[in-house]
């Protein structure tokens, strides 16, 4: 009979059963509120040395046990508990706050800035005051594309600490993705210096100039981040994107091309090359590309939306609304993909889903006229009259406002 | 082979297989209708004038032109508006606008001079209606500074007629549309302005980002400029005009940038709605409450925003049964890097931009679409577009931002399942020629059953495109002839019936971009060779019915004495 020689990974986990088990004998021994010290700081030194699973594991046990514990406690009911039950309720919080923010780190650490994100979501309600939480917060939400959502936690760390460059960034470049551009080059000009070797900085701020029509200043910027940076896949997709701020599509276009040709997995490459497709209404080299993107980076929502949205303008909404309906649960803040599923499914005939959806569009961002007007044809199809005029009426008031921006820019469009 | 009657079966084969070859090639021949320029042969030697520049926005927007039979010779007529120029603004004189005769041959007469309507000022649209009921077709011009309403004198000249009549709109008009609205037997005029503009005071070139598109420099507005309301003139039936448009609830207080305008009965009640085109804001459509009053329902039903609840630059307008339902769709052709919108008729007052399901959408975005037209062109029974282009931005012809300043046509052609084919580029060189167009007026130039096309372009010369009839399809024209004061019965709906094909139409005067059309009402006939039944919808609700009438006949049909002529082609080519 043949022995099967042991697998590294099995040798990991009979290392950290042995752990486990030395932790929970020695815990055993202990008070509650000890053990689980102990347990934390156990799985903290795992997290410090880089053993993220066995970290992550422990973390997770030490949740469960503490979330066990809080229970326990807070059954009691409030008018019973004593002053000691307070501070253990406290403790337990700050337990509970800790692991998760480890394991947001962990994950974020993993580039799975979509759990990071929900643990550090859970940091904040847990204990506000927490460290980095809102920055943590705010950082993984950007990492996961989620810029509306990225706003708020970032814009509240940095109230708390207004000098952090940092900080600053973020808030810059989240400002770009969400289209205040004013307030987004007034915060990356501050921080231009002292970050200047983050390259999305200079880039960020050349869009927003260029957004602002202040073309001379983003020239400048975008003639500033060529000299820094040595060819690489990645800096010719940075130029591709620089192009294309400044309308040279052709330009951009051939940076994009060079950049596949150096590495034909280089990110966001098919991406932009998806968005100049689209913007001259090339739909299926459009969608094309944001395929290819998704075929060498998967979890990009991005791409994921746009080709829904190509789908969509070539007629192909029944494969849109699957693809739409993966980016809303990526991505539980993005407006404009609950719009786009609420106005899929309306062309389709589900009245009452795209109804929900577009409830969720108007309520997550209420400044769009195009969700307003969307929801108010939903409403209008199912005999709603009252509920469509009021959205009907919304569209007006908002469309006027909009009335006073610059004719004719992309902006305008979803 | 052994067999003869194998050989006899294969060379029976060989020869249908031949037949039927040829008979394909010769239908694929005869089916492609062929645009020739025919501007410089029909003797028009009339020139736009227009900054070339083009620092402000005032000189890129005039450009109509207007169809009609002036002298009632049964040929089509041509004037063109020309305007003037920021520098020449003060000199009326400065540019000329022009009346053509229609010599009946093929070729015209510039009678400008003799007519009196060669020096309107800054001249944008015009419309040619009976507004008296006369017998002549009258024309209003609309302008930057005051607009003009010619009185057709009945002998080759007008008079000028706005004070006494009332219908003067000292704003920057741009669209007119005619049509009784309040069911009085008598036409009024709508006319929409655009923006409110003082011509000492214009916003510099470039300054501010109302004047960058693309990251480049470029005339400011519209948006950034306060818009200029509208205006309906009722006809008073004496001769006068009283200006209702408060009352009447189309005055536009909003200040949208009013541009296109059509009369047209959209849920089919028997009285005209109205619909305006805005640019870079949302469309109007006003309902008409049959009480000389309007009710704008634009957003409700569909029409003012495109399908993702964008206002666009809307400039022409025109209104068709591409469907053969009865109920119009509508075409608006708009601003580069936005797209041609089709608006679907779904059920009454409520449409569907169906832009992209029609195929309109994607190869209209490059373009800044102005003048258009749903026509037959090839006149197999279904309403096909045209759409004139032109940026109005010179400074794009070199800017290599995906668009250009001078722009080729776009002809689409109806499939008959609600989309449509982008075949300009089969249809005639002179349609894939770039040039900055503005307006467009369709009729039978020549009188021979195919639709001719007349476009005005932006500081240049005109191009007269002249229709093959390649198709060889049978056709049939309705000239209409209303019994009170609205004798160009505008707003009649007529239905034709042949065999299958069932078609409705509209008499408008007005609409697309600052242009008017042949008032005569148009039907493709495929290969039928006679109309089983025509049936006029007059516009003050009564009904009458023709039948059996012979394909490839000019009809005129008047009201309460029925068909009262049909005549076969008779112009000498």
């Amino acid at each position: 009979m043949l022995r099967k020689k042991p697998k590294v990974s099995d040798l990991r986990s009979l290392r950290l059963l042995s752990t486990l088990i030395f932790c929970a004998i020695f815990a055993a021994s202990l008070s509650g509120q000890e053990r689980l010290k102990i347990s934390h700081d156990a799985a903290q030194k795992l997290f410090e040395r880089g053993e993220d699973e066995q970290a992550s594991v422990a973390f997770r046990a030490l949740l469960a046990d503490t979330e066990k514990e809080r229970h326990a406690l807070s059954r009691k009911p409030p008018a019973q508990r004593s002053q000691r039950d307070a501070e253990l309720l406290g403790f337990y919080t700050r337990i509970l706050a800790s692991a998760r923010n480890f394991l947001g780190l962990i994950a974020a650490r993993h580039e799975n800035f979509a759990e990071a994100a929900r643990q550090f979501a859970a940091v904040r309600a847990l204990q506000p005051g927490f460290p980095d939480a809102d920055f943590n917060h705010g950082l993984a939400l950007f990492g996961a594309q989620r810029y509306a959502e990225a706003v708020a936690p970032l814009e509240h760390a940095l109230s708390g600490d207004p000098s952090n460059s940092r900080i600053k960034k973020y808030v810059g470049l989240t400002y770009v993705e969400t289209g205040r551009y004013e307030t987004a080059a007034r915060f990356l000009e501050q921080i231009r210096s002292s970050q200047s070797d983050d390259s999305r900085v200079l880039l960020a701020l050349g869009k927003a100039l260029a957004r602002l029509n202040r073309l001379d200043e983003s020239r400048q910027v975008f003639e500033e981040l060529f000299k820094s940076q040595p060819e690489s896949a990645e800096s010719h997709v940075m130029w591709g994107q620089i192009f294309a701020a400044q309308s040279q599509s052709r330009e951009a276009e051939g940076e994009f091309r060079r950049a596949l040709e150096l590495d034909p997995k280089v990110p966001s490459a098919h991406f932009f090359l998806g968005m100049l497709s689209l913007g001259t209404e090339r739909l299926e080299n459009a969608r094309q590309e944001f395929a290819a993107e998704l075929a060498t980076h998967p979890a990009d929502s991005r791409s994921k939306y746009h080709l829904a949205f190509v789908m969509m303008a070539l007629q192909q909404t029944d494969q849109a609304i699957p693809l739409l309906r993966q980016v809303v649960a990526e991505q539980p803040g993005y407006a404009q993909a609950y719009y786009s599923l609420g106005k899929a499914l309306l062309q389709q005939g589900n009245t009452r889903e795209s109804i929900e959806h577009l409830e969720t569009a108007t309520r997550l961002d209420p400044s769009k006229a195009y969700s307003h007007y969307q929801l108010a044809r939903a409403y209008q199809r199912a005999g709603r009259t009252a509920e469509a005029e009021k959205e009907f009426k919304l569209t007006h008031g908002l469309e006027a406002k909009q009335n006073s921006g610059p004719s004719h820019t992309p902006e305008d469009t979803p | 082979m052994r067999n003869p009657l194998l050989l006899l079966v294969f060379v029976f084969q060989a020869a249908v297989a031949h037949f039927l070859m040829a008979q394909s090639l010769l239908d694929r021949k005869e089916t492609t209708v062929h645009f020739t320029d025919v501007t410089d042969s029909a003797g028009i030697a009339f020139r736009h004038i227009s900054a070339p520049e083009k620092k402000y926005i005032v000189e890129s927007i005039g450009g109509g032109v207007a169809l009609f039979d002036y002298d009632n010779d049964g040929c089509m007529d041509i004037y063109f508006t020309n305007a003037l120029t920021v520098d020449t603004a003060n000199d009326p004189l400065a540019s000329r606008s022009a009346l053509y005769h229609n010599n009946c041959d093929g070729t015209f007469t510039d009678v400008t001079e003799k007519s009196g309507l060669a020096y309107p000022g800054w001249a944008n649209g015009v419309v040619a209606a009976d507004f008296d009921g006369d017998g002549f077709e009258d024309l209003y011009v609309t302008c930057l500074g005051h607009n003009h309403l010619y009185r057709n004198n009945g002998n080759g000249t007008f008079t000028d007629i706005t004070d006494r009549a009332g219908v003067d709109d000292p704003r920057w008009s741009t669209g007119a549309a005619v049509a009784d609205y309040d069911q009085d037997g008598a036409p009024d005029l709508f006319v929409s302005n655009y923006v409110d503009i003082n011509l000492s005071k214009l916003p510099e070139f470039g300054k501010t980002k109302f004047c960058q598109y693309r990251g480049v420099p470029v005339q400011c507005g519209p948006k950034g400029l306060p818009g200029a309301g509208d205006s309906l003139f009722h006809n008073n039936g004496d001769g006068t005009f009283t200006n209702v448009s408060k009352k009447a609830g189309v005055s536009d207080p909003e200040g949208r940038y009013g541009l296109g305008a059509i009369w047209t009965d959209v849920d089919g009640d028997g009285w005209l709605d109205l619909f305006v085109a805005n640019d870079a804001t949302g469309n109007y459509l006003y309902h008409n409450n049959k009480d000389g009053t309007f009710t704008e329902i634009g957003l409700q039903a569909g029409v003012s925003l495109d399908d993702d609840g964008v206002p666009l630059g809307s400039m022409g307008v025109t209104v068709g049964d591409y469907l053969h339902t009865g109920q119009f769709g509508i075409f608006i052709t708009n601003f580069s890097g936005e797209h041609a919108t089709l608006y679907r008729h779904d059920k009454p007052l409520l449409f569907t931009d169906v832009s992209y399901a029609s195929k309109v959408a994607p190869v209209s975005t490059p373009y800044v679409g102005w003048g258009t037209g749903f026509f037959d062109y090839d006149n197999d029974g279904w309403p096909d577009i045209l759409a004139v282009n032109g940026h109005v931005y010179p400074q794009m012809e070199n800017a290599s931002v995906g668009t250009t300043y001078r722009q080729r046509m776009l002809l689409f052609h109806n499939e008959r399942d609600g989309k449509f084919r982008e075949v300009a580029a089969e249809s005639g060189a002179a349609l894939m020629t770039p040039r900055a167009s503005r307006g467009v007026a369709f009729g039978d130039l020549d009188n021979d059953g195919f639709i001719d096309v007349v476009v005005n372009n932006l500081d240049g010369k005109p191009t007269i495109l002249k229709n093959d009839g390649g198709s060889h399809n049978n056709w049939v024209t309705i000239k209409l002839i209303g019994g009170g004061k609205n004798r160009d019965a505008i707003g009649a709906r007529v239905k034709v019936v042949s065999g299958e094909l069932t078609q409705w139409d509209e008499v408008h005067a007005g609409g697309g971009y600052l242009s008017a059309d042949d008032p005569r009402l148009h039907y493709g006939l495929q290969r039928k060779t006679k109309v089983d039944l025509v049936e006029v919808h007059w516009p003050d609700g009564k009904l009458e019915t023709v039948g059996n009438v012979p394909a490839n006949n000019f009809l005129v049909i008047e009201e309460g004495k029925g068909l009262s002529r049909a005549a076969p082609p008779s112009v000498k080519k």
